[in-house]
């Protein structure tokens, strides 16, 4: 069989086209260019790092030498401010109840000087730290802010207090909430809204001043954050999805975004609608991320204890401090009553009121994530009044998550409690009780004293009240909804909200009080001391059980 | 008693493109370039690397335009500048030089000749593979391949020589 070359090569160029086109038919796949860039990128970041190690100690020593020099010209030591989630900061800005902005040590929680030309500013939002370390965003509410008419976020230089807009623009021409600078310092994602009022993740090029924003197709946004790495830019959406988005560096940036829908079992689907849960962050680098969510705080860090006296330290000067105060002082009564609510008079009970949680990070020194907390955060404290406070906790999951495959895998070593939780005998018979997973300490790990000594945690959710056992990592939801009957029985009106109900621990026990508003001195109402008790009912709570 | 939802995994992945403030009519020209001209270029780049490798290659050079799309726009034949990118990108996988694999030559008589014809097209240099494959193959004119590989039509014609010499001389037939 002969056959001529050229028939058989165009025989062969039919065959050809036929695999080929099918690649035609393809659409453009932004991930998949962004997935070769990133995968050069990594190639060439390898090249570079060696050849770059032969040079770093030389360029180190040389740049070490103009800080040092540096740090000495101004006559005075140069304080890091981070903000980023490889380690814990090691210090943090804060604004003071004066106005001023002040710099803490993260991990004693100590003072350690105002900065920003010692200017006060009105209320600003959340803050954080820009690459340069010596400046802060913030989001400042100079409007009513919501999330459809935002605050402006301005970037306040910590040495002169001088404010700009992040993007060279003039001043408030940013508009956003909870901003999130990327670690090496070109991006700034922050909550925003689009024009028919959908609220949108907003990303800002400071490199060109462009800006992008997402429209969240339902449900409210949370975070963001940001891989260490600065390619990954996470956003929480609704309660149990998590938008991730794969940022390549370029004007404008390449972008593409997938939708991680988190396992429905887990708390963090049920924890979003009480307990406050929200990214915590990436950990790691590379592809195979770790996602890691908050969680109310579970100490089990040898050094809780310590920092469990440094707490009640604190709180007893706060009760002091309280008690030379008139006894009639609208204040004095409102911050009794907040302080009741926080922590239950042996220590024994805490809730999330009267704590704000203002930064969580990965602690590479001990392995453990660490949460920064501030102690009655909106209360009008002086300066030496308010303190930080370091605690370890466990968190809710870690995810595994590649990019391209937009599943969620919960990692071994992470416990899934019992499908069927029997319900503590202690609990009435009418209990909700919802499981959260723990993680597993090891055989060999120490007695379980400081978990003993642990609070739990109590929290206000409509009609049941939860309280999350640090001594078995369970939460319970313990029905109050005979209480809140009482509420609505007393009400003259669905609407009306002149009856409410306060929960504090007395004596090792849930209280839930009904109480009648009464009108304040500012035209306001409400429940403290002095309003009238209808009615009051108790639970057991016993951690450790069952 | 609330029982636990057993767990479950759901998979969803969401290309809705941002709504971009600024940028968005560079993206939408980046896209129909990436159509038009990535057309023409999947076809040099599969005929050079083979087809896995040519795909890759092709989606280093389109991120390169990405990146330099200001450079690019301009370009007078970008596809040509395209393939001298990817060459150089293709330097950079060393294993991607070993062997260029092509889709097997299809035979509907039962006793097809040996060795296949893809086999004989592998053993050819790059641009002579590039040239054979696009003129008798695909059917493009000298002019076509010449502007697609960024070469002179001299070259494409040299290339073609050689390379249908060396193709018969491995296929063991002679004129």
């Amino acid at each position: 069989m002969t056959i001529d070359l050229e028939e058989r090569l165009r025989r062969y160029g039919a065959t050809f086209e036929r695999v080929v086109s099918a690649r035609d038919a393809l659409p453009v796949q932004h991930g998949r260019v962004h997935d070769v860039v990133a995968e050069a990128d990594t190639r060439s970041r390898a090249r570079g790092r060696r050849a770059l190690v032969a040079t770093t100690a030389v360029v180190a020593l040389v740049i070490a030498g103009v800080l040092l020099a540096l740090a000495r010209s101004d006559g005075g030591e140069r304080l890091k401010v981070t903000g980023g989630t490889r380690a814990v900061p090691t210090h943090v800005v804060a604004q003071l109840a004066d106005g001023h902005l002040g710099v803490f040590d993260s991990r004693t929680g100590q003072f350690a000087g105002v900065v920003a030309g010692g200017k006060t500013f009105g209320s600003l939002g959340s803050l954080v730290a820009a690459s340069d370390r010596h400046s802060v965003y913030a989001a400042v509410a100079r409007r009513q802010g919501n999330r459809c008419d935002p605050p402006t976020i301005e970037r306040i230089d910590l040495t002169t207090g001088a404010v700009t807009d992040p993007r060279g623009g003039p001043v408030g021409t940013t508009r956003g909430d909870a901003p999130a600078i990327s670690p090496d310092g070109r991006y700034l994602a922050y909550l925003t809204c689009v024009g028919t009022g959908r609220e949108a993740a907003g990303l800002a090029d400071l490199h060109d001043g462009t800006e992008f924003r997402w429209p969240t197709p339902d449900g409210e946004l949370g975070g963001p954050v940001w891989s260490s790495d600065s390619r990954y830019l996470a956003f929480a959406e609704g309660l149990d999805r998590v938008r991730i988005m794969m940022v390549r560096r370029a004007s404008p940036p390449l972008l593409s975004t997938e939708v991680l829908r988190l396992p429905t079992s887990t708390p963090l689907a049920t924890t979003g609608t009480g307990f406050g849960a929200e990214l915590a962050g990436f950990l790691g680098e590379g592809r195979d991320t770790l996602l890691l969510r908050r969680v109310r705080h579970a100490p089990d860090d040898p050094r809780a204890p310590t920092q469990q006296a440094q707490l009640a330290a604190t709180i007893e000067k706060f009760r002091r401090d309280l008690a030379s105060l008139p006894p009639n002082d609208p204040r004095s009564v409102a911050l009794q009553q907040d302080l009741q609510a926080a922590i239950s008079a042996d220590y024994r009970f805490e809730s999330n009121r009267g704590l704000k949680t203002d930064a969580i990070a990965f602690d590479a020194e001990s392995g453990k994530i660490r949460v920064l907390f501030t102690l009655n955060g909106d209360a009008q404290l002086s300066v030496d009044e308010t303190r930080r406070h370091v605690l370890a906790v466990t968190v809710l999951g870690a995810f595994r998550w590649s990019e391209g495959d937009a599943r969620a895998r919960q990692l071994p070593g992470w416990v899934q409690p019992p499908t069927v939780l029997s319900p503590p005998a202690w609990l009435p018979s009418n209990t909700t009780v919802v499981p959260l997973p723990y993680r597993a300490e090891p055989a060999t790990a120490r007695p379980n004293d400081a978990v003993e000594s642990c609070k739990s945690t109590v929290t206000a959710m409509g009609s049941s009240v939860s309280v999350f056992d640090h001594g078995t990592g369970q939460t319970y939801n313990v029905d109050v909804s005979d209480a809140c009957l009482k509420v609505a029985q007393a009400s003259p009106s669905p609407t009306d909200n002149s009856v409410g109900a306060i929960y504090y621990f007395k004596n090792g026990k849930l209280v839930v009080e009904v109480h009648r508003r009464t009108t304040t001195t500012g035209g306001g109402s409400s429940i403290d001391g002095n309003s009238p008790v209808l009615s009051s009912q108790s639970f057991s709570v016993k951690p450790g059980q069952p | 008693v609330k029982q636990k939802q057993p767990l479950r995994f759901y998979k969803g992945v969401d290309h809705t493109p941002p709504l971009v403030v600024s940028g968005d009519a560079t993206r939408a020209e980046f896209e129909d370039f990436a159509v038009q001209v990535g057309a023409r270029l999947r076809r040099v780049l599969c005929a050079h690397f083979g087809v896995d490798a040519g795909e890759e290659v092709m989606a280093d050079a389109l991120a390169w335009a990405w990146e330099h799309w200001d450079e690019v726009a301009g370009m007078g034949n970008p596809a040509g500048y395209l393939y001298r990118v990817a060459q150089s990108s293709a330097r950079r996988y060393r294993r991607w030089g070993q062997r260029v694999v092509l889709p097997p030559e299809v035979w509907e008589q039962p006793n097809p000749p040996e060795p296949g014809l893809e086999v004989g097209l592998a053993k050819l240099s790059a641009p002579q593979r590039v040239a054979v494959v696009l003129v008798h193959g695909l059917g493009w004119t000298y002019g076509e391949t010449a502007e697609s590989m960024g070469v002179p039509i001299t070259s494409v014609r040299n290339h073609l020589h050689r390379g249908l010499i060396k193709l018969r001389r491995h296929l063991g037939e002679h004129r």
